[in-house]
């Protein structure tokens, strides 16, 4: 877990269902900045962590999660963006992974 | 243990103690002279000895002056009976069998089912669990009869069973039911006569803390808002109560001082239950702890979690009061939801909307009216509302039918705290054979630990079995706990689902050689396991093992180790996928096994080992692969030809020296081979030595096994073997 709390300006990447033992990267702009090994979703909460990262002034980054051999990436725009901007990324039960714009919902 | 399967035999004393068939009888038997678990059982009054009397039954202590009073056969009103439903309990003689039946009452299942535990000298084991998912039931004044066909966690042809209970009044005690197991042909089994014990399925103690700045839940009126269920006052035990299970809240109440705005994370929330939930052990029992928390480090749209997801998992859980606590009825309704949602994952139940992720995956049921779904997320499909307010609206404040049949009936490890792993074996179709000890004052203990515990696919994977001797007693001397002795006996949980008993390929039948152990010394082993005679390679597919190794104590007694658990990780280079495919070959195991051989008919085998030597020789296997083609240069080999000449290969001990010596190297660090196997290496290259008169050399090799041990701290039963 790379942070706590949501705070204004940050880029929260949700590692959620279909982790299993996995290596994960998050890269912004192809640039490593974040790495977990062994990452495995708590399915009580269907998370498995929630990286947080100090967003850019601007632009329109490309973030991206590789697990393993599989890669997915999202372009987000960071204009007049405050607060928290989250992505999800999720593996289905067949293997596939994505990474979408997501919303902090109420899970338990 | 005097049987080894407990529904095949005929259980004698049960029989001699029941006298007449109970199914003969319209009124149970006397109250019997157990005392009742439940609390809340009714006790037999003056009704319940007039109707006795009213049926023909008289007391033994009916005074013999008094003139009867002429009492009508028939009751004049209709007075209600008994639920048959309910926990009942056989006497713990060889096996104890707690049965459950789930025919009447509230939201009846038509299911049985029930768990057996192995009394077994001073321990009483876990034996495996049973249900039947449909049941025929016929219903007469005096009795019910409830039969089905059983799905079983171990292999047994007495798969019938039929439960027979009088029926009894309200106001009488509850009858036993007496338990009748036969095969599909009709012959018939064991024989358990079960005594009621509670109207619950299960009972489950709840320890609850609370962190400082929180005030706990504590019930909500479910008519406070608009709902799909009746208006009552729930707790969280009493939402557990409805599904049939009994929360005892066993106290605690710990008031945990976190700092201000603490946020919790899930190593925080693992800690802080080893250190307030007072019966936390790492073992599985139906206990558990929930705490009462302010806000975790996910964030406030966190509301509840079951952190405890490692070692033995699913003994904790936490909500997170943070957003939830304006005391709304909104708010305390989902205090009340959050907090039995939170403990149904203890219970290993997994989101209405997760299923598909379960080991093995169920279907998804999004539209489920349940403790465990999202009402966010709640969509029935078909065009019906969904949604937050849909499900509200139609949410009845409880579990929905599958998961009730898992709370009630699921195997006994896929549902209790501690046992399978969070997820596994929650859909009710998943066996397992794991025994597990419920109580032990053999004083010894087993453990067992893989040497590594992510293997690569493909290396070859051994096991370190401990007996510690807590007193003083006779046990096998410690290189006798190698499975291949035949006293101890590994099961192997593999992630295709199955469960091998470990049958070692090459068995050796051996006087046992019992020393005297006791002050806790240890006595250890390892062995290479990777290779079965039934099954060939045991760990060729990638994923998570579980072990479990019981062993025969010379008094008699079965002592079961802890769960081992392994992973074995898929190949990650070119290298790794090359020598997992040579060393997962059939005769490549068995070549491990014999630690190498000559026989042409392992040519396969020897010459996968040889691969790896001479072409992947730095390759984290490649010490095995020299392990085992350098013990066998060090011993002679004898070939019987066509013509019946014996031909002997002579030990080759340069380069015996030369491959051992490579494999020793390679593991007086942390890597390599385990150090029980690195000190029996030195010591066998030493015999070889000898053997061939270089007792110089021998006493060199001596020297440096028994320098490595002492600086390795190995135990003194290990230093005691290495001198003598």
């Amino acid at each position: 877990m790379s942070g706590t709390g949501a705070e204004p300006g940050t880029l929260a990447v949700e590692l959620g269902e279909g982790f299993a033992d996995d290596d994960v990267s998050v890269l912004v702009d192809g640039t490593p900045v974040w790495h977990g090994d062994r990452v495995t979703t708590n399915y009580s909460v269907g998370i498995a962590d929630v990286v947080r990262l100090p967003l850019p002034a601007s632009g329109r980054p490309t973030v991206e999660v590789r697990v393993g051999g599989r890669s997915s990436a999202q372009r987000v725009d960071v204009a007049g963006t405050t607060g928290e901007l989250r992505l999800r990324a999720r593996i289905d039960p067949a293997g596939a992974l994505t990474l979408a714009p997501a919303s902090e919902e109420r899970r338990f | 243990m005097t049987v080894m399967e407990p529904n095949a035999s005929v259980n004698d004393v049960e029989l001699a103690d029941t006298g007449t068939e109970a199914t003969e009888s319209i009124l149970p038997p006397a109250p019997m002279a157990e005392p009742q678990a439940d609390p809340g059982a009714p006790t037999e009054g003056p009704a319940a000895e007039e109707l006795r009397q009213a049926n023909g039954q008289a007391t033994a202590e009916a005074p013999a002056e008094i003139t009867p009073i002429p009492i009508p056969r028939e009751m004049p009103f209709p007075l209600p009976r008994r639920m048959a439903s309910g926990r009942y309990r056989s006497r713990p003689l060889g096996f104890q069998l707690e049965l459950r039946v789930d025919i009447d009452g509230r939201r009846p299942l038509r299911r049985l089912s029930g768990d057996y535990y192995a009394i077994s000298g001073t321990t009483v084991t876990y034996f495996g669990s049973w249900t039947v998912d449909a049941v025929t039931i016929q219903s007469s004044s005096s009795q019910v009869v409830i039969t089905g066909t059983a799905r079983t966690t171990w292999q047994t042809t007495f798969t019938v069973v039929k439960v027979t209970i009088a029926r009894a009044y309200l106001t009488q005690p509850a009858p036993p039911a007496v338990l009748q197991w036969y095969t599909p042909s009709g012959a018939a089994g064991a024989r358990y006569d079960c005594q009621w014990e509670s109207t619950s399925f299960r009972t489950v103690e709840l320890e609850q803390d609370c962190e400082s700045a929180v005030t706990p839940f504590v019930s909500y009126n479910t008519g406070s808002l608009p709902s799909g269920g009746s208006a009552r006052t729930l707790s969280v035990a009493g939402a557990y109560a409805e599904a049939g299970v009994q929360m005892l809240d066993t106290g605690g109440g710990n008031i945990i001082g976190a700092p201000a705005n603490y946020r919790w994370t899930n190593a925080s929330l693992h800690h802080a239950m080893q250190a307030h939930f007072s019966r936390w052990q790492e073992r599985p029992q139906f206990r558990v702890w929930l705490l009462h928390a302010r806000a975790h480090e996910y964030g406030t749209g966190l509301l509840g979690i079951m952190f405890d997801q490692q070692g033995l998992q699913r003994q904790g859980c936490a909500s997170f009061y943070q957003s939830i606590s304006s005391g709304s009825a909104q708010d305390r309704r989902t205090q009340l939801y959050v907090n039995t949602h939170e403990l149904g994952h203890c219970f290993n139940l997994y989101h209405s909307f997760h299923k598909s992720y379960m080991n093995p995956p169920l279907p998804n049921r999004p539209g489920a009216l349940s403790w465990m779904n999202y009402p966010q997320n709640y969509n029935p499909g078909t065009g019906a509302p969904s949604g937050e307010a849909a499900f509200w609206a139609a949410f009845g404040f409880e579990f929905d039918t599958l998961e009730l049949a898992h709370l009630r009936h699921g195997f006994r490890n896929a549902v209790i705290m501690g046992g399978n792993p969070f997820g596994t074996g929650a859909a009710l179709e998943v066996g397992e054979e794991y025994l597990d000890r419920v109580s032990d004052t053999s004083g010894l203990r087993l453990a067992i630990s893989p040497a590594d515990q992510r293997p690569l696919l493909g290396m070859p994977v051994v096991l370190k079995i401990t007996l510690t001797a807590e007193r003083t007693q006779l046990v096998h001397r410690h290189d006798q706990l190698h499975p291949k002795f035949g006293f101890v006996h590994l099961a192997v949980s593999r992630p295709r689902g199955d469960v091998i008993v470990y049958q070692p390929p090459v068995q050796h039948c051996v006087d046992p050689a019992l020393v005297s152990s006791g002050h806790d010394a240890v006595q250890p082993v390892s062995a290479y396991i990777g290779y079965d005679a039934g099954v060939g390679q045991l760990f060729d597919d990638p994923g998570t093992y579980r072990i479990r190794a019981s062993y025969a104590v010379p008094d008699g007694t079965m002592l079961v180790s802890n769960t081992a658990t392994l992973r074995v990780v898929p190949p990650r280079t070119s290298s790794d996928d090359q020598v997992a495919e040579l060393l997962l070959r059939d005769q490549a195991g068995m070549a491990l096994t014999l630690l190498g051989s000559d026989s042409p008919y392992l040519a396969d085998g020897t010459n996968a080992l040889e691969t790896v030597v001479s072409e992947h020789g730095d390759h984290p296997a490649a010490v095995f692969a020299r392990l085992a083609l350098g013990t066998n240069a060090a011993r002679p080999f004898a070939e019987v030809d066509a013509t019946g000449q014996v031909r002997v290969r002579e030990r080759e001990l340069d380069r015996a020296d030369e491959l051992l010596g490579a494999a020793v190297d390679a593991s007086r660090g942390d890597g390599g081979l385990d150090d029980l196997t690195v000190y029996e290496t030195l010591g066998y290259l030493a015999g070889s030595h000898e053997a061939e008169g270089d007792s110089e050399r021998a006493r060199t090799l001596r020297h440096d096994a028994a320098t490595l041990a002492e600086s390795k701290h190995a135990p003194t039963s290990v230093l005691r073997s290495l001198q003598e």
